[in-house]
């Protein structure tokens, strides 16, 4: 074994970790706007454009995010809008992360009794006041946990930016591997950096996701 | 979609490729999930760390990193694998994590009165939980089951970076050759949706019919 090999590429190891850092949270960010849009328009658009958004979340959900960069970033290239590759991964994990996140906000907002809506929508506010300001507030318990599920999640998938040549942490260490010929070290240390990465954050999902329940705030719980 | 036609042979291999390689992935990924459960269950402590150490390793890190130690990473210890090989063996070991979790929370759901009876009427330990036990998990976790083996169909095409000839890798080499970009990576989403779809419809039957015994 020959950890020197870790020492001498920190620099690069962690510059690709600092790349890694950004997508996610350009990416968290970006698909909480698509997720929170999707989630309302749905609640709120009439029955043909729910069934678009459906079928829109659906394919997004039934296809693999490997192939959503590619499409992201060859197809945009190919009809003569070509992206680098750091913007297009984030609008591919964007879009991705806001299918799922779309769900979690559908999924929390469902849980908050019907009556909440009526109420609000009885003394006259406007129905994207009652979900945003009412509904959604309540939604919170259930839906901060599996938000930070899907940063872990978000966190793991930056590594298949890797077919985009970005170089973030796995094609960081891939070329660091390319170039020292030691592969085993150095994707130990990737994995190490992402496991410190993720490690604290599922257990923040285990603590909120047990405050919240013990406070009862989520007793309406899916 | 003539570009999808003339190469259809090409197409199918892979998404022959691909179905074998989820399938076998998610029948390994349970039996070692099933495994690596009942071990965070045991009584020696040793045995329940070495799970937990497991699941959380493999839960927090990327399915490509995972790959890559398979296939890079392992022939420094002297364990090589083809491209294949490579890919069911990361994809089973990092369902196995996923599994153990599900099967976990199965685990937990079954009332602790089905273990005191079983005890009260003198049955074994092990005959309670083959026929008392994991019956009653797996009605509790059938659909998060099936929900983990179609992410699988949609993981495994993380197999293109080490070269496996599955449905995303024969896309890309179609693309290469002939620059129909958009339509081949259009189509390639769509048999994805229709193989998911087709996949959720089916194991919701299987699902509904394990659910009978249970009113």
């Amino acid at each position: 074994m020959d950890w020197v090999i870790i020492r001498d590429n920190a620099a690069l190891l962690l510059g690709g970790t600092v790349t890694t850092i950004e997508l996610a949270l350009a990416a968290f960010l970006g698909g909480t706007a698509i997720g929170l849009a999707t989630a309302f328009a749905r609640l709120i658009a009439g029955r043909d454009a729910e069934l678009g958004l459906k079928a829109a979340v659906d394919v997004v959900r039934g296809s693999p995010l490997l192939v959503q960069l590619l499409l992201v970033y060859l197809g945009l290239s190919a009809i003569g809008l070509p992206l680098d590759p750091f913007p297009a991964a984030v609008v591919g994990l964007s879009i991705n992360a806001g299918a799922y996140l779309s769900e979690i906000f559908r999924g929390g907002m469902a849980a908050v009794p019907r009556g909440q809506t009526e109420a609000g929508l009885a003394i006259g506010l406007p129905r994207l006041y009652v979900l945003g300001s009412i509904v959604l507030p309540q939604a919170l318990p259930v839906v901060v946990p599996a938000m930070i599920g899907l940063f872990i999640g978000l966190l793991k998938d930056t590594s298949l930016a890797y077919v985009l040549g970005l170089l973030e942490l796995t094609r960081m260490g891939k070329n660091v591997m390319d170039r020292t010929l030691q592969p085993f070290e150095i994707l130990i240390a990737v994995a190490v950096i992402y496991f410190v990465l993720c490690f604290p954050l599922s257990q923040l999902v285990r603590v909120v996701d047990a405050r919240m329940r013990r406070s009862g705030l989520a007793q309406a719980r899916l | 979609m003539d570009v999808v036609l003339d190469n259809l042979a090409l197409f199918l291999h892979g998404l022959a490729l691909t179905l074998v390689v989820s399938m076998s992935a998610s029948l390994g990924g349970s039996a070692v999930g099933l495994v690596a459960a009942l071990a965070r269950m045991a009584r020696a402590a040793p045995l329940r760390w070495l799970a937990t150490g497991y699941v959380e390793l493999i839960r927090n890190t990327p399915g490509l990193v995972q790959l890559f130690l398979v296939y890079l990473g392992l022939p420094r210890l002297g364990i090589r694998f083809s491209p294949l090989g490579a890919l069911v063996t990361a994809l089973t070991i990092n369902n196995g994590a996923y599994i153990a979790e599900i099967v976990r929370g199965g685990l937990q759901a079954v009332p602790r009165g089905q273990l005191d009876a079983a005890a009260s009427i003198g049955l074994s330990r092990r005959f309670t939980l083959r026929e008392v036990v994991l019956p009653q998990t797996l009605h509790a976790i059938h659909p998060a089951l099936a929900n983990q083996f179609i992410q699988t169909v949609l993981a495994s095409s993380v197999g293109t970076v080490v070269g496996v000839e599955e449905l995303t890798q024969v896309a890309l080499f179609v693309e290469s050759r002939t620059y129909r970009t958009v339509e081949i990576l259009a189509a390639l989403t769509l048999v994805y949706v229709a193989v998911t779809f087709l996949l959720a419809v089916l194991l919701r039957r299987l699902g509904q019919r394990l659910d009978r015994g249970y009113r």
